[in-house]
C-alpha cells in the first residue's frame, strides 16, 4: 500500500493537451475518484500512473519512489479496465493466476493464492470456466480478483462498472467499496458518473479539459464547488445559474436577480464589473405563494418523496427540488425564494467561485473559455 | 442460431437455399473432377492412362509411383531371364516391362526441397509479418499509411516482372540455386500479404489485453507472445495458408533460379513427361503427391480461410 503523488504532470498528444500540469497527492489507503466528462484527461492521467502512457513532463511517485521512468510491469500496481481485458484464451483460474506467474511464483503458491482471492470474491465455482461463458458481473469480479491477487501497492480502475447494466452497477458499487474497506489498498477510480464518484470515494478530483478543477471530499465538492463547471457537473438536477447584478465587493451580502433582491453569505473579495453568476442548488429553493422570484411551472415530476419542478422565471429556467406535498400543475404561477446560506457566487470571466463567509473561493485556473461555453 | 419461426427478411427462403445448394454442388463437381482424374491416372498403367474411350473402371497399379521415384533402363529378354528373383515388389512391377531399376530418381529430393522452401518461407513470412503487423497496429509509425500502401504495392505487379533483377542480384550474392535464396525470395513476395492480413487481425484485438499483461509484470514482448499471438491465431492460420499456397505452387522463379541443388517440385514435374515416352501415370503420381500437403494444410486450417479473405473483418 502506498501514497501516490503527481507533480506538474503534463501530457500532450501532438498539439492536443490532454493533461495540464497536474498536482495531486492520493493518501495511502484512500479511495480516490477522478471525475469528469469524456475527454477531460482523467483516463490519460490514470494511464500515466499505470505506466501505459509516458508523461510529456512531470513526476509520478509511488510510496515515495519516483516511478516516472519505470515500465508498467515494475510499478507494482494493478489496473482494472472498463472492458475487463480478461484473456479469452484462458479460463478463469489462469486469468487470475497470470499476474503471479510473471513473478515466478511456484505452482502451489499460485494455486493457494488464487483460491484465497476467489473465496474473498465468492467466485470459487467459476474458476474452471471459460471467460466467454461468464455474464458481465462475474467478469467484473474475475477482473477484480486478477487485480487483487498480486497484492499490489495500488489499484487503478478505469470505469470498471461502465459496461454493466444499471441494477448490477449499483450492486457492484457497494461490493467495490466493501472490498476496498476490507483490503484497504490505495485506489484511484476513474468515472464520468458523478453518482459512482459521490457514493464511493473518500475524495474526488473533478477534471475538465486536462485540468483538475477541485480535489476534495464529496460533501465539499457538492457544497462548495470551486468553479462553475464543478458546480454544474456534480448534482442532478444541476445547480441553477442566474445572472446577478450589483456591487460585487468585499462584505457585500446581497445582489439583484431579475429585480429581486437576493441575500448571500458576505463576500470576502470583489470583482471590477457589476455582474456575477449566482449558483443555487434545486433543493435550496423554497416555494412561496407571495413574493420571491415569480415564475410559471413548465414541468413537474412527482417522485413520491419529493418532486422536481422546472419553473420559467424572468431570470431563466430553474430547477427546483421540493418536498411540497401536493403535486403542482403545469402553468401554475409560483414564487421561488433563494436560501441565502447556500448561495455560491462565480466570476463570469474565470468562472471560479468567489470567496465568502461560507466558501474559501475557487482557485485561479485558466480554462479555455470558448470550449467551456460550448461544452 | 435458433430456428426462426417467423418469416425473416434476412434469412434466405427455402427455394433460394435449394438453388444455392445445387449451384455449390455443381461447382464442387466441376472443381473436383480434374483432381479426381489426376489421382485416377496415377493408379493406372501407361496403356490405361491413354486408352480411348477413357477408362473409369480399371485395375489399379502402383506403376506410376514406382516410375516416379526410380530411374530405369530397358533390357533384352535374355538379360531379364538371367536375373535373380526380385527382392522387392517395385522391382517386380518394372520387370513386367523388361526394365530394371538403375537407381532412385531425383523426385524425392525435389519434393523435400519444396517442403523445406515452402514451409520455411511460410514460417518466415508469418513471423516477420506478425512483428510488422503488430508494430503498424500499435505504435506510432511515421508515414504509417504510406508504408502500408508501399508494402501492398509490392503485390501489385506479377512477381516475375522483377525476375531479371532478382536473377542478377542472386548471381552476385551466390544465392542462385540455394534453399536460402528461394526462402528469402518467397518470404519477400509473401510478406506483403501476411502483413496486411495480420494487421487486420491485430487491429481487432483490444490493446487492453496487452496493457493488462504489461501492468501485471510482463514486458511488451512477453505480452505480445503470450497474449496477442494466441488471439491472432485465426489470422496467423489464414496468412500461413496463403503464403504456403503461393510458395508451394510457385513455378516461374523456381525454373529461373534453381537447377541442380535447390530445385523444387513444380519445375521438375514437367520433366517427367519426357523420360521414356509420355509416362502419364508417373506425372499423375507426382501431381497427386504434390497437391497432398497443400490439401492437408488447407483442410486443417480451413475454418480460418474465410476470415483471412475478409482481412479480419469477420472474426469468429
Amino acid at each position: 500500500m502506498a501514497e501516490i503523488g503527481l507533480s506538474q504532470l503534463h501530457k500532450s498528444f501532438d498539439d492536443f493537451v490532454a493533461v495540464q500540469n497536474t498536482n495531486l497527492t492520493i493518501a495511502d489507503g484512500e479511495y480516490f475518484a477522478l471525475l469528469g466528462p469524456s475527454g477531460c484527461g482523467k483516463t490519460t492521467t490514470l494511464r500515466m500512473i499505470a505506466g501505459l502512457e509516458m508523461p510529456t513532463s512531470g513526476r509520478i511517485t509511488l510510496g515515495g519512489r519516483d516511478v516516472t521512468q519505470l515500465r508498467a510491469g515494475r510499478r507494482d500496481i494493478a489496473f482494472v479496465f472498463q472492458m475487463f481485458a480478461l484473456y479469452p484464451h484462458m479460463n478463469v483460474r489462469d486469468n487470475i493466476a497470470y499476474p503471479l506467474k510473471s513473478q515466478g511464483m511456484s505452482g502451489r503458491a499460485v494455486r493457494q493464492r488464487v483460491d484465497e482471492v476467489a473465496r474473498l470474491l465468492q467466485i470459487e465455482p467459476l474458476l474452471p470456466r471459460r471467460i466467454s461463458a461468464l455474464p458481465g458481473g462475474d467478469r467484473q469480479r474475475v477482473a477484480l480478483a486478477r487485480a487483487i491477487v498480486r497484492r499490489p501497492q495500488a489499484f487503478l480502475m478505469d470505469e470498471p462498472l461502465g459496461t454493466l447494466d444499471a441494477e448490477l452497477r449499483s450492486l457492484m458499487r457497494e461490493e467495490l467499496r466493501a472490498l476496498h474497506d476490507r483490503i484497504g489498498a490505495t485506489t484511484i477510480y476513474v468515472t464520468h458518473d458523478q453518482v459512482e464518484a459521490m457514493s464511493m470515494a473518500d475524495r474526488i478530483a473533478v477534471m475538465y479539459q486536462g485540468v483538475v478543477l477541485q480535489a476534495a471530499p464529496p460533501m465539499e465538492i457538492y457544497a462548495r464547488p470551486a468553479t462553475k463547471f464543478v458546480a454544474g457537473f456534480v448534482g442532478a438536477p444541476a445547480m441553477n445559474f442566474l445572472d446577478a447584478q450589483g456591487e460585487i465587493a468585499p462584505s457585500a451580502d446581497w445582489l439583484r436577480v431579475a429585480d429581486v433582491e437576493v441575500g448571500m453569505p458576505a463576500l470576502r473579495e470583489g470583482l471590477s464589473g457589476r455582474h456575477a453568476i449566482l449558483g443555487i442548488r434545486p433543493e435550496h429553493l423554497r416555494l412561496t405563494s407571495e413574493g420571491g422570484l415569480r415564475g410559471v411551472v413548465f414541468g413537474a415530476e412527482y417522485l413520491g418523496s419529493h418532486q422536481l419542478l422546472t419553473v420559467d422565471t424572468p431570470a431563466g429556467r430553474m430547477h427546483v427540488r421540493t418536498s411540497h406535498r401536493d403535486p403542482l400543475r403545469i402553468g401554475e404561477t409560483v414564487g421561488l425564494e433563494i436560501d441565502p446560506a447556500h448561495v455560491v457566487l462565480f466570476d463570469p470571466d474565470s468562472e471560479r467561485a468567489l470567496a465568502s463567509d461560507s466558501h474559501p473561493g475557487g482557485p485561479d485556473i485558466h480554462v479555455a473559455r470558448k470550449e467551456a461555453a460550448s461544452g | 442460431m435458433g430456428s426462426a419461426q417467423a418469416h425473416s427478411i434476412v434469412e434466405p427462403g427455402r427455394l433460394s437455399k435449394r438453388v444455392a445448394v445445387v449451384l455449390v454442388a455443381l461447382y464442387a463437381l466441376f472443381a473436383v473432377v480434374p483432381m479426381a482424374w489426376i489421382v485416377m491416372t496415377s493408379f493406372k498403367t501407361t496403356e490405361d492412362a491413354i486408352a480411348y474411350p477413357p477408362k473409369v473402371v480399371f485395375d489399379p497399379t502402383l506403376e506410376g509411383y514406382v516410375h516416379l521415384f526410380t530411374n530405369r533402363s530397358r533390357q533384352t529378354e535374355e538379360y531379364m531371364q538371367d536375373l535373380p528373383p526380385a527382392e522387392h515388389w517395385w522391382q517386380e512391377i518394372v520387370r513386367e516391362d523388361n526394365m530394371v531399376i538403375t537407381g532412385p530418381s531425383r523426385f524425392a529430393d525435389r519434393y523435400l526441397n519444396s517442403l523445406v522452401i515452402g514451409f520455411g518461407a511460410t514460417f518466415l513470412s508469418v513471423f516477420f509479418g506478425a512483428l510488422a503487423a503488430y508494430a503498424f497496429s500499435r505504435f506510432k509509425v511515421p508515414l504509417r499509411d504510406d508504408l502500408m500502401f508501399f508494402i501492398l504495392s509490392t503485390r501489385m505487379f506479377p512477381p516475375v516482372a522483377i525476375a531479371i533483377p532478382v536473377f542478377l542480384m542472386y548471381r552476385e550474392l551466390g544465392l542462385n540455386d540455394t534453399h536460402l535464396g528461394m526462402i528469402i525470395l518467397y518470404t519477400a513476395v509473401n510478406l506483403s500479404l501476411s502483413v496486411w492480413i495480420l494487421k487486420g487481425f491485430m487491429d481487432e484485438i483490444p490493446r487492453e489485453y496487452e496493457e493488462a499483461a504489461m501492468v501485471d509484470g510482463y514486458t511488451r514482448l512477453q505480452a505480445f507472445v503470450k497474449v496477442v499471438l494466441p488471439q491472432a491465431k485465426a489470422g496467423i492460420a489464414a496468412a500461413a495458408i496463403f503464403c504456403l499456397i503461393f510458395s508451394w505452387n510457385e513455378y516461374n522463379f523456381a525454373i529461373l533460379l534453381t537447377s541442380g541443388n535447390a530445385q523444387t517440385a513444380p519445375p521438375f514435374i514437367p520433366l517427367i513427361i519426357g523420360v521414356g515416352g509420355q509416362d502419364w501415370p508417373a506425372v499423375g503420381a507426382a501431381a497427386t503427391l504434390f497437391i497432398l500437403p497443400a490439401v492437408i494444410f488447407t483442410v486443417l486450417l480451413r475454418k480460418y480461410l474465410l476470415a483471412g479473405i475478409t482481412f479480419g473483418a469477420v472474426r469468429r
